[in-house]
Formats: C-alpha cells, sequence, structure tokens
C-alpha cells in the first residue's frame, strides 16, 4: 500500500511540477556573495556506503573551495527518493542532483525541470565515450541527456559449485548455449531434495519478471518495441521462440523455481535448494556473508552472442538555476571520473561504470575484495542494448509480466499471452503523454 | 460479602462450629475465585486468534536475534542457534537510531498533549456551546477526514516549505495538534456527558472554563486516554509524511530510520527486526498502561 501511495504522490506532483505548479519563483542562481555555490546532494545510500559517498563528497569539497557540496540520502533509500524529489519539484525546492532508477528517467525528463546535457556531453571532461552504452541511452530518454550515469549492473548466471559437484554436472562454459542451459537445469532439479535447477520470478517487481526476458529476445534478433517507440515488438517469433524454452523449462522440465515475490530466490540460493541464480552483482555480499561456494558465468546464447540486459541508474542534474547547474556539471564529472568510481566500487561493491576502470592498478584490489565479482564485471560488455527510457515503460513491464508469468504457470501459451501484453502495450504507447 | 459474614463471631456459637464455617466460606472464595479464571466458551474462539495476532511479534522478536544468513535459510529457522545481537549493536551504535527515538517521542509526545487540549475544548464546544452553524461547522470538519491523505500532501508541502518547516520536527508536529476524528470521539464523549454535574459546578460559581476544567474533564478521563493512545499509535507509526518532510538524519522518525536498512538491492534483515522490536517497545507499553481506559471509552461510544 504505501508504495502504490508514493507511486500516486510521485505521479501527482510530477503533474504539479511539469504544469508549473511549483511556488513559482524564478530559480535561484545558487551563488553566494562570495562566489561559492552550495549544491544539495541526494545520493539516496544507505549505511554502510553513504559514508563512503560522504568521503568522497569531502575530499571534493576539499579540493574545491568555490563549491560546498551538501550531501545527504535525500531522507530515505533509493525506491522511496522517487515521491520525495517529486515533491520537492512541486514546491520549487528540488536538490541539485539526485539518485534516481533508470526506469524513471522518462518521467522525471517530463517535469521540465532537469537539464539537458545534450550538447555539452562531448567537451574535454565529459568522457562520455567511456560510459558504457547502456548507461548512456538510460541517461538521455528521447535524446535529453538528463545528468550522469550513476550505476550499472547485469544478469549472469551465479551457480552452486557444490550442487554441480553432487549431481556430477561439470560447471558451466561461457560458450554455453540455453539448450545446454536447460539441460543442466534439468539434471540439478531434485524434488526429493527440494533442489531447483534456476529461478524466474513471476511477482512482486514485475519489471524483474520482464527485464530477463530480453536478452534472449535480443539474442534472437528480436527488439521490445519499434524504433519510434509507438509498437510492441516483443510478440516476434523471437519473443515466442524464448518465452516458449522458459514455458518448457517450467512446465514440462519443472527445473524452475517460480518466485512468487522476486525475494525468494536468493534464501533458496544461499540455502542449498537453487543451483542456478540468474541475478547480479548486488548479491555478492550476501553470498560471500552466507559462504555459499559459488562462482558465476555469463548468460547462455543462442549461438554465440550471449548478450545481457543491464538496468542502469542515473544521478539526475536539476534545473536551479545556471550557477548551480555548472557547479553541479563539475561535481558529477569529479565524481564520475576513474579515481573516484573505483574509490566508490571499493566501497560498495558496485560495478565499473567505465570501462576505463578496468586498466587501473587498484582495480585488481577491487577483484581481491570482492571475490567473483570480475566476470560480472567482464560481463557488462554484453549489455548492448539498453531498456527503453519512455513514460509509460512501468506500465508496459507490467503488461509483458503479467503474460509471462501466466505461461509460465501454465495458464496461457506464449504467441497468445505475448499477444495480448503487446496489445495492452500498444494501447499504452500511444496514449500522449504530454511530453 | 459472603466471607464477610461467615467469619463475624456468634455470641455462644462452638469455637469448632465456628471454624468449619470459616474453613467453608474460604473453599467457596477460593472456588469463586477460580471460577472466574477458568476458560469459557468464547476463550475457545479467542484463543487461536490471539495466537494468530500474537505470532508476528514472536516471530520478530525471534529474528531480532538470528544473523542475516540465517534469517534466509530454507527451511526457515525458527529458533535462533546462537542469541546473536548483532542487529542491536548495529542499530544503536552505527546508526542514528537514539536520534530517531527521541525524535518520534517528542512529535508523538506533542501530538497527543495538544489533541488532548485542542479536541477536548473544541468537542466540548460543540457539544455544549450553542452558535451560529455550529451543526454545518461539525459537518465540514468532519468532512476534512474523507479527504485522501495523499491529496493534501504537495499543498501541505508547499506552506511548510514557505514557513521554513520542513526538515525540522515542527513539519511532524504542526499537522497532528488536531485531528477530525479527535474532535467527535470528544463531541460524542461530552454529549452523552449529564449536564446536571455542569449545571451544579454553575450553581456554585463555577466559570465554563471552571467547569471543564475542574468537573468535566476529570470525568473524561477514558475518552482522554482512548484519545491518547490513538494519537501516539499514528503519530508514532506514520511514516509517509515524515518520509516526504524530513531529509537529514539526525531529524528522522524511528519509522523513516528503519527504511534505511533496506538498500536498493540489500535487506539488512537483522537490523530491521531488532529496530522494529525497540520501535514496537513503547506502543506496547503505551497501550498496556492505558488499555483499560482505553476498552472503556471504545466500549462506551459503541453502546452510545
Amino acid at each position: 500500500m504505501k508504495r502504490i501511495a508514493l507511486a500516486g504522490i510521485a505521479a501527482l506532483a510530477l503533474a504539479a511540477a511539469a504544469c508549473g505548479g511549483s511556488s513559482g519563483s524564478a530559480p535561484p542562481s545558487g551563488s553566494s556573495p562570495t562566489g561559492t555555490v552550495t549544491l544539495q546532494f541526494w545520493h539516496a545510500q544507505t549505511p554502510p556506503t553513504d559514508k563512503v559517498m560522504q568521503q568522497l563528497v569531502d575530499s571534493f569539497n576539499a579540493s574545491h573551495p568555490h563549491i560546498v557540496v551538501q550531501a545527504s540520502s535525500g531522507g530515505t533509500s533509493t525506491g522511496d527518493l522517487l515521491p520525495k524529489v517529486t515533491t520537492a519539484l512541486a514546491a520549487g525546492t528540488a536538490p541539485d542532483v539526485a539518485y534516481i532508477y533508470g526506469s524513471y528517467a522518462a518521467n522525471i525528463a517530463q517535469s521540465g525541470k532537469t537539464v539537458n546535457l545534450a550538447s555539452q556531453i562531448h567537451q574535454p571532461g565529459f568522457n562520455w565515450n567511456d560510459f558504457y552504452p547502456a548507461s548512456k541511452q538510460i541517461v538521455a530518454p528521447g535524446g535529453k541527456v538528463i545528468g550522469f550515469p550513476a550505476l550499472i549492473d547485469n544478469l549472469s548466471v551465479i551457480y552452486n559449485k557444490k550442487l554441480f559437484a553432487a549431481a556430477g554436472v561439470p560447471a558451466p562454459s561461457p560458450n554455453w548455449t540455453w539448450d545446454e542451459f536447460r539441460a543442466t537445469a534439468k539434471k540439478l532439479t531434485n524434488p526429493a531434495k527440494h533442489i531447483y535447477g534456476v529461478n524466474y520470478p513471476i511477482g512482486g517487481d514485475l519489471l524483474d519478471t520482464s527485464w530477463r526476458f530480453f536478452p534472449g529476445l535480443w539474442q534472437r534478433g528480436g527488439q521490445i518495441l519499434s524504433p519510434d517507440d509507438k509498437k510492441a515488438l516483443f510478440n516476434s517469433a523471437a519473443g515466442v521462440a524464448n518465452l516458449t524454452l522458459w514455458q518448457q523449462m517450467a512446465t514440462v522440465d519443472h527445473s524452475v523455481y517460480l518466485d512468487p515475490t522476486a525475494s525468494k530466490a536468493e534464501p533458496l540460493f544461499t540455502s542449498g535448494h537453487l543451483a542456478m541464480f540468474v541475478s547480479g552483482p548486488w548479491e555478492v555480499p550476501t553470498l560471500n556473508e552466507a559462504k555459499v561456494d559459488w562462482a558465476d558465468v555469463q548468460l547462455p546464447a543462442v549461438t554465440t552472442n550471449h548478450q545481457t540486459v543491464s538496468g542502469p541508474d542515473n544521478w539526475v542534474i536539476f534545473n536551479n538555476g545556471t550557477a548551480r547547474v555548472n557547479a553541479s556539471i563539475t561535481f558529477l564529472k569529479w565524481l564520475t571520473a576513474p579515481q573516484q568510481e573505483l574509490t566508490w566500487m571499493m566501497g560498495s561493491g558496485s560495478l565499473p561504470i567505465r570501462p576505463s576502470i578496468l586498466k587501473l592498478p587498484g582495480y585488481q584490489q577491487y577483484l581481491k575484495k570482492y571475490p567473483g565479482i570480475g566476470p560480472m564485471a567482464q560481463n557488462l560488455v554484453n549489455a548492448k542494448e539498453a531498456m527503453p527510457t519512455l513514460p509509460q515503460w512501468p506500465r508496459v513491464v507490467d503488461a509483458l509480466g503479467n503474460g509471462i508469468a501466466s505461461v509460465l504457470l501454465g495458464k496461457a501459451q506464449p504467441q497468445p499471452a505475448l499477444d495480448q501484453a503487446a496489445q495492452q502495450a500498444d494501447t499504452l504507447l500511444n496514449v500522449p503523454t504530454g511530453s | 460479602m459472603t466471607g464477610e459474614q461467615a467469619v463475624l463471631p456468634v455470641p455462644g456459637a462452638d469455637m469448632a462450629v465456628h471454624r468449619a464455617r470459616i474453613a467453608e466460606a474460604e473453599r467457596r472464595m477460593r472456588r469463586s475465585g477460580w471460577r472466574r479464571h477458568l476458560p469459557q466458551r468464547g476463550h475457545l474462539l479467542l484463543l487461536p486468534l490471539s495466537i494468530i495476532m500474537v505470532l508476528p511479534f514472536v516471530w520478530m522478536l525471534l529474528t531480532s536475534f538470528m544473523t542475516d544468513t540465517e534469517i534466509n535459510r530454507i527451511p526457515p529457522t525458527i529458533w535462533p542457534h546462537h542469541l546473536y545481537t548483532g542487529g542491536y549493536s548495529l542499530v544503536l551504535a552505527s546508526t542514528d537510531f537514539p536520534y530517531w527515538f527521541l525524535n518520534s517521542l517528542i512529535v508523538s509526545g506533542a501530538a497527543v498533549l495538544a489533541q488532548l487540549v485542542l479536541c477536548s475544548l473544541a468537542g466540548y464546544a460543540f457539544a455544549r456551546i450553542k452558535f451560529r452553524g455550529a451543526t454545518v461547522t461539525l459537518i465540514l470538519l468532519l468532512a476534512t477526514a474523507l479527504i485522501p491523505y495523499q491529496l493534501t500532501v504537495i499543498p501541505t508541502f508547499v506552506i511548510f516549505h514557505d514557513i521554513g518547516l520542513i526538515n525540522t520536527l515542527g513539519a511532524l508536529i504542526v499537522p497532528q495538534l488536531t485531528s477530525a476524528l479527535g474532535i467527535y470521539l470528544m463531541y460524542s464523549f461530552f454529549q452523552s456527558f449529564p449536564k446536571e454535574l455542569e449545571e451544579a459546578g454553575r450553581i456554585d460559581g463555577c466559570s465554563r472554563l471552571q467547569v471543564f476544567w475542574k468537573i468535566v474533564l476529570p470525568l473524561a478521563r477514558p475518552a482522554l486516554a482512548a484519545l491518547g493512545i490513538i494519537t501516539f499509535i499514528y503519530a508514532w507509526n506514520d511514516l509517509f509524511w515524515p518520509l516526504i518532510a524530513i531529509t537529514s538524519s539526525h531529524t528522522f522518525t524511528v519509522q523513516v530510520g528503519l527504511t534505511t536498512f533496506q538498500g536498493e538491492r540489500v535487506t539488512h534483515w537483522s537490523q530491521i527486526m531488532a529496530g522494529t522490536v525497540l520501535t514496537t517497545v513503547p506502543v506496547l507499553l503505551v497501550f498496556l498502561i492505558g488499555q483499560r481506559r482505553f476498552v472503556q471509552a471504545i466500549t462506551g461510544a459503541v453502546k452510545g
């Protein structure tokens, strides 16, 4: 209920902000008579990573005498920050920089209170080409660059080495195919010992249900939407073949744990009841704390393309006057520079947002500190495409997620389920959004 | 009374008979006492219901002494293998939890005090003072309770920002100074309050305020206790508005603070559970202390 209420507030606030419903005053220039610019920075980090972020901010403030960054979590964690930011937008009190989920990029851009850095990103200091492609796409909904990439992750297959050994199954090869993946999951499934081959979430957050459908779709040459974002294409032959594979695994092989809340697979894996866990780098601290003997491998391919999916998040800059925008750009150029990013990665366990970080000498220490994260970082090159950034996107993924769940539960066939989801998506995509 | 009568000395009676009467009286008292505590038919329904109600609390308490790994184990762990207190240590030592707790106490305490004073005054005025538009005003006041809270958040935020209250405890206290529900609760109570008692006070020379303060309020304790408990629990548990209005950690309430243990990808369950146990204690205490008066007021209100 809380999430629904917060989402409602966010929608209302965005509408109010887009209608110019703020307190109406012109954006403050932001610089004091002494020329010092003070920035409000909402990073949404919770303990213990908030301390790492504060150290970085302190370091920036010490080296930039004319800019004072006042950092705070924003009062809440990432998931709840959006309604706070949008309420502040409506009141005309937005922070200068805030951490916003990539899936909200289009909605937040629609408020009209974000910057557009499209004309500046190729200037020196941005090193824009050094960001991973998926990050660059997510931070630029409709071509409007609303800030800087903040985080990138990806899906890979994390596996329990002990369960593989106990079932006499060799560890997966990086060059494996989806057919091998299916056969492996089937061999590892042991109903007597309540061991599942692999997981698939079918409830909770339907973005989680949908986004793991995309790698198989892209690998087969399919697309999520048409180039003009007006028509759903995920019900193509590629989409049907992709969903059919998972359907067969779930309903014929019974090798898939259908996670009803998208939160049970992790404890199943750490308890030795799930052999392969399709997940990402955010699991590393939990897996190591639980002392699971694990390794990970890139997603299977249809033939040779091991494309994965990524869910990047953004540092969004809000327009609080030229001086504060310029200071925010200076701050984010510094914060996202390789050396600072490496410091952040060491403290948080996040993946590198720039390929150049992998070449830094300190990167090896990061690999030692977070065993198993190396293949996940390498897997970022397989995140070649980004999910769409549209205001309707959260509702499109809900339609698709429900279709996928009904197929995996054996209540529908892939083609009609995807057709129905595509029809719902088309309706949503053709509703004017006011952008 | 039966027992007291039985032990009265009976002139001329035999001492042994007298002792037998005392013994019999004591037996009766013991029996009737026991009978009072024996389960009755209604308890057969209440017992499983109470277990359902208590189980989450017990689970929360047990989980607060487990490590995250133990909490996430499947099949679920019921009893902690070791009494792990790391969750409590982390909550109390590595976060601003003491600040959050104090802030919640200040906000809830201020809300309770304000509502007891303002709602009882307003409820009394509506129940006793005749003025033009009283009924319409009361209906309009009650109608405000029908407006979804979420709709008022943005205008409230804008007003509070303009008067400089955002990110202060004032932003959390001011909206809770009074409530339509509180006024109506007190209004209902005062309507059924015997006017004769007030009239006697007036004849003795008390002003209306003195009557209210010295005669009405002391007798309104059950209703005040109910209002106090409802206000405290609401203010203590409120998450939505503090989440929007507060930004700095030192000004968090406990409920907002607890959300910080849930990161984007990782949830620190042992800390959440330890924090929730510590957060639940004041609510339980307030309810247990005021339980009898709370039930009196509610049942009184139902009976009308």
